[in-house]
């Protein structure tokens, strides 16, 4: 029994190998990917198409500015305005169809009425903005996990169901599914467990630099078209962490340096690469409101900004933002653990490459650290810490009366609408 | 003599149950071993480790005979397919009697199966070969003796030459059909020897003879016939039946004390085989004197001793692996001679030199056993399906007893075998005509004595439960030796027996009760068999439960106290229109509609008139009712004569400035003299204009508040405590303006009428609508209760049935704070809304059948607070009295509370003699120099020992019993006082006993529980049977003063008032200062009676500005009870010394120590703490700033981690180490919130702590910032 479920796995890898774009024509669609020798092309509209742009559904104007042709959402809300704007700046638009990840099972994939609910949703959704000129395919869900392990069917039953609504509804986009990193498990898991995927993408940060190497490791099991759907600096989950495990941030100039190097390591030259997608073209929060956001809520932005308009068009902006050294917080830095008393008198200071312009404006602010992201609260500001009033490269404050981590922020502005920013966790004892 | 029948063989599903119950065993087993090798219970090690090692001993005995019950089967008997030629030897040795081989030659000869037959005779006694010759025996003997039996037998082989040879013990009587059942099994080549069932038929002669027949059972029972599975059948010297050619080939029958065994050794290595017959084909004798059963045991114990050291190394390699392991470990039952005297010395030494082996909590103690005991005796009956025969089946107490007995013997072969002496053969003396010699008792004499004597020094100078354990054990011991010694003089017993009538009586008496219990207890014995399996698994599962289980109960102080919920009806139904309640109305209400009202509401106008007094007749007609009455208390002034009182202008204000006392005191007086609770609303509506008393008036509501107060206060003044004080405002938005204060406020009260059509806006209102703005009020959701002291909807103001019934679902549904509703039944109410024409208004029900129904229906769902309606309300107790004569307490009490191991037997501290001494010691150290502990308790004895010893004064507290209704629980509280008024009695002469106290807050924590008025009755209840016990306690003691606790808030110079007028007999109030909370801490300076602080936390003690000459601090050590746990001690659970030692051996003490340590906290990891994930978590200590402590590597500090256990009100309930080290990774238990991190760094003898959640504060709060 267990020697014949053997069998059948060696059999169906041997299977996914064989696989091939379906032979029909599909060359009528207004999307899709074509195979041209060992060349993977996307087609739109019936002209070759690199994607090369942006994670994200907000600043579209700036994207177009700087040579971007593609933005990305992550679900439907405000979907038909963003399509809108994104075909007025010229732009496609990868959609994401929000989904609950794999592990899921009891609360949502087990549960019909749910799975349901989402299917006419989902079917809703397709049908009314499938001929919207902008949209360029769709990604069913993010970073789902399709995992290897037993007990899984009740998702892999859902994910096909969808898949092959969206396939039969819109006949002319393509559909991608994301995945962190180049998982090859996954990537066997979805040829074995999912029905015609058309295209892989994968989100990558820190490990970006392995995946040339991956590529060529795997393809004699992999050999697909591939997009790159979120690449940029490096993760939380990369960085080195203080005692209490809170992850250290760079500077936003430290990271403007690493999207430049991290761009060289694009698969530009692999066959199957079809382009990329820099994270994130927006303001989020994720362990820090700064750790990812190339811009700031307002219309602001960062190095960032400069160095993608730099490596797609090789000219760079006018005015670049204050180059940050490094941020002390009593003289220390944020690989000293610092551990302040509760309620006392602190300084920070920030540390600057060039004498500051006088034009330069700094915002200091303190807020709690956001170890608990999975509740959906957002970190508390802690008023009433930042003693002075601001606008100077150094601050005296009072840490926070109430135990635990926390992390002061400084934002230095240059009146030129760019900004650079700094952090220090810090963790307070009653 | 009938055979009794051969053991069927098991089935599968008795298979199948010894398995489980020896797995279940097993699992007890280490539960239990788990459970006593916790590192904290060890109390002196090596006493301890003597201990475990009897206990690790016992266990590997009790292994030993599962491992053999798990294979347990009866060999299938093959057909007889081949005739051999046998030979039977048996042996004589000068000094057998004549009769017993006479006996066994016949029925030798008797045996069917075709035989020769040998006597061995190493006498050669011409007798013998007389009757060899008679009955065709051969007679040989030899003139070489060597290796005794071993030799005598292998001389008769040398004169035969049978195929087979059957050795037979010459006590050893065959049946007939012996060979019959055992040549069979010689049809397969590879069996050596066949062994069948050794019986006895002597069992009857003596004790002695009974007890070593009952160690055989089990032995020749289930463990043979498993050893016959493993291939280790034990070659016992008689009835064993042996193929020459496999004797031949080890040289002849092998030589030794045990050359049985030596045998049965020499042909398994040869790689023979060996089969056992579960059948009894002989009988035997077994040996009937001490002095012959002690030859034999040390004879077997120097002989197997001997084949262990010497030949089973030899034979090693060539048995197989259960042989060796059988062979192994044989000889390690007279090794158990080692243990028992280990297991005497224990509790003698542990009595005499007052040291405890181990600490443990005897509940977890007895709980965690209990599994393993059931299945030790379970297991043991249930394989007793394979006894031979319902005599061998039971306890077999006598046999264990004979082997405690024996322990010096077995010692005796063990040093013999280890200093190499040799010790003749002789044959095992089987007949009891020689008396024994007083002698063999002097070892079992010796130990019988010591126990003894250490029994009575060990209680007699520490008397404490661990001491009444080991004297147990001592006793037990000390018994069993006795009864060794008392069974070797049986002659000496018997004669004396027979001597004496009335013991020969009572002997023969019990003899004849014993055999007539025989059957109960064999019948017994069937159904444990029967039902073991089942019983293991109840027990084994009720234990885990009940541990599991058990630690999630709340813990005694845990519960936060939930009040009691009431619903009163009630209802204003006058016939008239003198605001008086028509109490014959209301009978005939409460009969016609069978309901009942809790609360009957009546109006009473201010003024000198009679109408303006307490109605009394009609107030006692209520209280018959079973009801209380509602007093409407209205301040007019029109009833006054006096003219400087009859005017209504700012009537609030002179109210306060006492213009009206003259009234109040009459009226209070007449309050007080009803002696039953009454609900007294005054003033109510005070912002309705409609009253003279609101603004309209000319009043404020500074003037009402003050005006309130000021009643209020003149009634306490005057000891009226039992007016319940009700509050009405009118509108909800001046309710905070007018509201006077907590302190004076029992019920907050609320009208809600419908006037429909006269309302200003013309429409009707729901009480919903009403009562929602009050509702919204923060002040209605405290724990005050609240009344709807008017309820009604006029006539014609729409459907009223529909309105009332709405009412009471809304109440149901939203309101619960409501707790009372008072329907508003009038027909002539002349309080019309501003601007309306018209006389009256009439809110009387139409149909109030409808309404009482639904009422009554709602009201019987909840507790109606005191007595079951329809029973008038019972007089509260009236007193007065003047305080007495105070006695003084000793100036300067510097104390400490002890309540060290007070539950003693779900604690781990035990109070010896020799902690009480250290403890104290220290005390004294730290210029301590009373304690206050409560009792009375099993460790009192030793207390008082030390406290006389080391001049420790005492303050002897007394717990209230624990009583949540003391109306309904007399019985407990009697019982309580009968226990304090004895102890009192018993301990009155310890002149180190300088006061008693009555440690509880119970009045102050009655409040949590009861609303008034039932809370009236719970506190006059609690006051009388206090001030009976503690004017019993003064009249037998005429010296100390007697003190009582009190909580220290706000409040506390009310209660003290109160306490000190109700309770005379109290010399001084103890204030317990909780925690850091200090409010109240200005109230003391205006305490009227003495006052001492009897808890206080030193470090709050040495900040506080204020110092007493009489002070307690909370508690010496931190409290380790199995399902309690406190933080609050001097010293730490082990006893070290926290920071607070240092700070009061600074305050008090001689020596001036600074605390080392620096302060240390918890860091916990940014992270949510989700069960089963791993976070790390890191001491930081504080060196000028905070840093890791794993920074200082070198500061010689000690970090030890525990995870603590909460109930779910947070107190700790149990802790487990979980690591050490300046930083620990722990694994988050489920529930996360339930457990706390205690972190302990120590340094020498002092330490420093943190406790902490194991989660960072979120600083949110029902998703909003916190």
């Amino acid at each position: 029994m267990i020697q014949r479920k053997n069998l059948y796995w060696v059999f169906s890898l041997l299977l996914m190998n064989c696989h091939t774009t379906p032979s029909k024509s599909v060359k009528h669609r207004t999307v899709y990917v074509n195979k041209e020798g060992e060349q993977y092309v996307l087609y739109r509209n019936g002209q070759p198409f690199s994607v090369k742009g942006a994670s994200g559904y907000t600043h579209l104007e700036k994207l177009r500015e700087i040579g971007g042709n593609t933005i990305r959402t992550w679900d439907t809300v405000n979907l038909a305005a963003i399509l809108d704007e994104a075909q007025r700046n010229n732009l496609a638009v990868i959609v994401g169809l929000s989904m609950p990840v794999s592990a899921y099972l009891d609360y949502f994939y087990k549960d019909t009425a749910k799975t349901a609910a989402q299917f006419r949703a989902f079917e809703k959704t397709v049908r009314r903005y499938k001929d919207h000129p902008a949209l360029l395919m769709w990604c069913l869900g993010n970073e789902l996990n399709f995992t290897w392990k037993p007990g899984y069917s009740a998702f892999y039953k859902t994910y096909n169901r969808l898949l092959d609504m969206i396939h039969a509804t819109d006949t002319n986009h393509p559909v991608t599914a994301t995945m962190p990193n180049l998982n090859i498990v996954q990537v066997m898991m979805i040829k074995w467990k999912v029905h015609d995927l058309d295209l892989i993408s994968i989100n990558t940060f820190g490990k970006l630099e392995l995946l040339n190497d991956q590529l060529k490791w795997y393809a004699w099991l992999w050999k697909g078209p591939f997009l790159i759907t979120e690449w940029g600096a490096y993760g939380p989950w990369e960085s080195e962490r203080t005692n209490w495990e809170a992850p250290i941030e760079n500077t936003s100039t430290k990271k403007a340096e690493h999207y430049q190097q991290l761009y060289t390591q694009l698969p530009q030259h692999n066959p199957r690469f079809l382009g990329a997608l820099v994270f994130y073209w927006g303001q989020k929060l994720e362990t820090t409101p700064t750790w990812f956001s190339i811009f700031d809520e307002g219309n602001a932005s960062t190095e960032v900004v400069g160095v993608i308009q730099y490596l797609w068009t090789g000219k760079r902006p006018a005015h670049r933002p204050p180059h940050i050294r490094y941020m002390l917080l009593n003289n220390k830095g944020a690989r000293d653990n610092i551990v302040l008393p509760s309620g006392e008198k602190q300084t920070a200071e920030l540390l600057l490459e060039d004498k500051p312009a006088d034009s330069i404006k700094v915002h200091w602010q303190i807020l709690q650290e956001h170890w608990f992201g999975e509740l959906q609260q957002a970190p508390l500001t802690m008023l009433d810490t930042v003693l002075a009033a601001g606008n100077e490269l150094r601050l005296t404050f009072k840490a926070p009366v109430k135990e635990g981590p926390y992390r002061i922020y400084a934002k230095v502005m240059d009146g030129y609408g760019n900004f650079s920013t700094a952090n220090t966790p810090f963790y307070v004892v009653e | 003599m009938a055979a009794p029948r051969k053991a069927p063989p098991p089935s599968r599903r008795d298979l199948f149950a010894i398995r489980l119950m020896i797995l279940i065993g097993i699992a007890s087993m280490l539960f239990f071993l788990y459970f006593l090798l916790n590192p904290l219970q060890i109390g002196y090690a090596p006493f301890y480790w003597l201990l475990m090692a009897g206990i690790f001993f016992g266990c590997l005995r009790v292994l030993h005979e599962w491992y053999h019950y798990f294979y347990i089967t009866v060999p299938p008997e093959p057909p007889l397919t081949k005739q051999f030629t046998v030979d039977i030897f048996t042996t004589f040795c000068a000094g057998e009697p004549y009769p017993m081989i006479v006996q066994t030659l016949e029925a030798i000869q008797a045996i069917r199966y075709p035989h020769t037959t040998y006597l061995c005779d190493e006498a050669n006694d011409p007798y013998l070969e007389e009757v060899c010759r008679r009955l065709g025996v051969n007679h040989i003997t030899r003139t070489l003796k060597v290796d005794a039996k071993a030799g005598n037998i292998n001389n008769a082989l040398k004169h035969s030459s049978g195929e087979l040879c059957v050795v037979l013990d010459p006590d050893h009587v065959p049946v007939p059909e012996f060979l019959d059942a055992v040549i069979p099994y010689f049809a397969d080549e590879q069996i050596g020897f066949v062994q069948v069932v050794q019986a006895y038929s002597n069992q009857g002669d003596s004790l002695i003879a009974r007890g070593a027949a009952q160690q055989t059972f089990q032995f020749y029972g289930p463990m043979m016939m498993t050893m016959n599975h493993y291939g280790t059948v034990l070659a016992i010297g008689a009835n064993c039946t042996f193929r020459r050619a496999a004797l031949d080939a080890i040289g002849g029958h092998a030589a030794g004390l045990s050359e049985d065994m030596h045998t049965a050794m020499q042909l398994h290595a040869k790689g023979w085989k060996s089969v056992y017959v579960p059948a009894v084909l002989t009988y035997g004798l077994v040996p009937s004197t001490l002095s012959a059963y002690y030859k034999q045991q040390l004879k077997w114990a120097r002989g197997t001793f001997e084949l262990l050291i010497t030949t089973f190394p030899r034979l090693f390699r060539h048995f197989t692996w259960r042989q060796r392991l059988h062979y192994f470990t044989i000889p390690f039952h007279y090794f158990s001679g080692v243990i028992f005297l280990i297991n005497f010395l224990v509790p003698i030494l542990s009595l005499t030199l007052g040291i405890i082996p181990l600490k443990v909590d005897m509940l977890s103690f007895a709980l965690i056993a209990l599994p393993f005991l059931t299945a030790t005796l379970g297991i043991r009956h249930f394989v007793q399906h394979w006894v031979m025969g319902e005599d061998e089946r039971g306890n077999h107490i006598v046999g264990g007893l004979l082997l405690i007995g024996t322990w010096w013997i077995y010692i005796l072969g063990l040093v013999y075998t280890l200093i190499r002496k040799k010790i003749p053969y002789i044959p095992t003396p089987k007949d009891d005509s020689e008396p024994d010699s007083w002698r063999l008792n002097i070892p079992n004499g010796i130990i019988a004595l010591a126990s003894a004597g250490a029994i009575v020094y060990g209680l007699y100078t520490d008397w404490n439960p661990y001491a009444w354990v080991m004297s147990g054990i001592a006793l037990v011991n000390c018994v069993i030796m006795l009864f060794n010694i008392g069974i070797s003089r049986r002659l000496h017993l018997i004669r004396f027996k027979n001597n004496h009538e009335t013991v020969s009586t009572v002997l023969n008496y019990a003899a004849a009760l014993k055999l007539r219990f025989w059957h109960f207890r064999h019948d017994l014995y069937t159904a444990i068999r029967k039902f073991a399996l089942t019983l293991l698994i109840c027990m084994f599962t009720v234990t885990l439960l009940f541990m599991a289980a058990a630690s999630k109960l709340p813990t005694r102080t845990g519960k936060p106290a939930f009040k009691r919920d009431i619903f009163y009806s009630g209802i204003f139904s006058p016939s008239g229109n003198n605001g008086l309640t028509s109490m014959r109305q209301i009978q005939d209400d409460q009969s016609r509609y069978n309901c009942h009202f809790n609360i009957i509401s009546l109006y009473i106008a201010w003024g000198d008139e009679e109408r303006c007094l307490v109605p009394r007749s009609l107030l006692d007609s209520i209280y018959d009712n079973g009801s209380y009455p509602m007093i409407t208390w209205e301040p007019w002034a029109a009833l006054f004569k006096d003219k400087t009182l009859n005017s209504d202008q700012g009537m609030l204000a002179r109210i306060a400035s006492g213009q009206y006392d003259a009234y109040l005191e009459r009226f209070a007086n007449q309050v007080k003299e009803l002696n039953r609770p009454v609900y007294l609303r005054f003033a109510h509506e005070p912002d309705n204009p409609f009253y003279p008393w609101s603004a309209s008036g000319g009043n404020t509501p500074e003037a009402f508040k003050s005006a309130w107060q000021y009643v209020h206060r003149f009634f306490e003044q005057k000891n009226v405590y039992n007016a319940v004080w009700v509050w009405s405002p009118w509108k909800a938005e001046n309710a905070d303006a007018y509201f006077p204060g907590k302190a004076y406020v029992d019920w907050l009260a609320v009208t809600a009428l419908n006037y429909g059509s006269l309302n200003d806006s013309s429409k009707a209102y729901s009480f919903k609508e009403l009562y929602m703005p009050f509702h919204r009020l923060p002040l209605f959701n405290t724990d005050i209760p609240v009344m709807v002291a008017e309820a009604g909807s006029l006539k014609g103001a729409g459907n009223q049935d529909e309105w009332l019934d709405n009412t009471l679902t809304a109440i149901e549904d939203q309101f619960k704070e409501i707790k009372a509703l008072v329907l508003f039944n009038t027909a002539a109410d002349h309080n019309l809304p501003a601007g309306t024409q018209g006389a009256v208004l009439n809110w009387q029900i139409d149909t109030p059948g409808v309404f009482f129904t639904a009422m009554a229906w709602y009201h019987a769902r909840k507790w109606h607070g005191l007595s079951a309606p329809y029973h008038a309300m019972p007089v509260l107790p009236s007193y007065t009295a003047a305080v007495l004569p105070r006695r003084k307490l000793p100036d300067n009490i510097r104390g400490v509370n002890y309540e060290k191991g007070k539950h003693w037997y779900r604690n781990l501290h035990a109070l010896t003699r020799r902690t009480v001494e250290k403890d104290f010691a220290d005390m004294k150290m730290l210029g301590i120099n009373t304690i206050k502990r409560t009792g009375p308790g099993v460790y009192d004895r030793n207390i008082r020992a030390v406290a006389r010893q080391l001049h420790m004064k005492i303050h002897y507290s007394f717990p209230a019993p624990d009583v949540s209704d003391l109306i309904a629980d007399q019985d407990k509280l009697s019982k309580a006082a009968d226990k304090i008024v004895a102890t009192v009695k018993k301990l009155k002469n310890d002149s180190n006993i300088i006061a008693w106290n009555i440690s509880d807050t119970i009045w102050q924590q009655l409040e949590e529980l009861f609303y008034k008025p039932t809370l009236t009755y719970q506190q006059a209840v609690y006051t009388a049977w206090l001030r009976t016990l503690l004017s019993h306690i003064r009249a037998l003691d005429s010296v100390r003063p007697i003190t009582m606790d009190v909580r220290l808030n706000s409040d506390v110079e009310n209660v003290v008032a109160r306490l000190q007028q109700e309770l005379p007999a109290v010399s001084a109030f103890g204030l317990i200062i909780n925690g850091t909370d200090t409010s109240g801490w200005g109230a003391t300076a205006r305490l009227k009676s003495p006052w001492f602080i009897s808890q206080v936390q030193p470090e709050l003690y040495a900040k506080m500005n204020i110092r007493s000459d009489h002070v307690f601090l909370t508690n010496w050590q931190d409290i380790h009870d199995r399902d309690y746990l406190t933080f609050d001690g001097i010293a730490d659970h082990w006893g070290r010394h926290k920071p607070s030692w240092a700070l009061v051996e600074k305050l008090w003490g001689q020596r001036r120590l600074q605390q080392t340590l620096s302060p240390v906290k918890i860091l916990r990891p940014a992270a949510l703490t989700s069960a089963d994930s791993r976070l790390t978590y890191q001491a930081i200590i504080d060196q000028q700033q905070w840093q890791l402590a794993s920074r200082f590597p070198d500061a010689g500090i000690h970090f030890e981690w525990y995870l603590v256990r909460t109930d779910e009100w947070g107190n700790p309930v149990t802790m487990e180490r979980v690591g050490s080290g300046p930083s620990i990774q722990l694994t988050i238990p489920p529930r996360p919130s339930q457990y706390r991190l205690y972190l302990v760094a120590a340094k020498g003898n002092d330490v420093v702590t943190a406790y902490s959640r194991l989660n960072i504060p979120l600083l949110y709060k029902n998703g909003r910032p916190h």
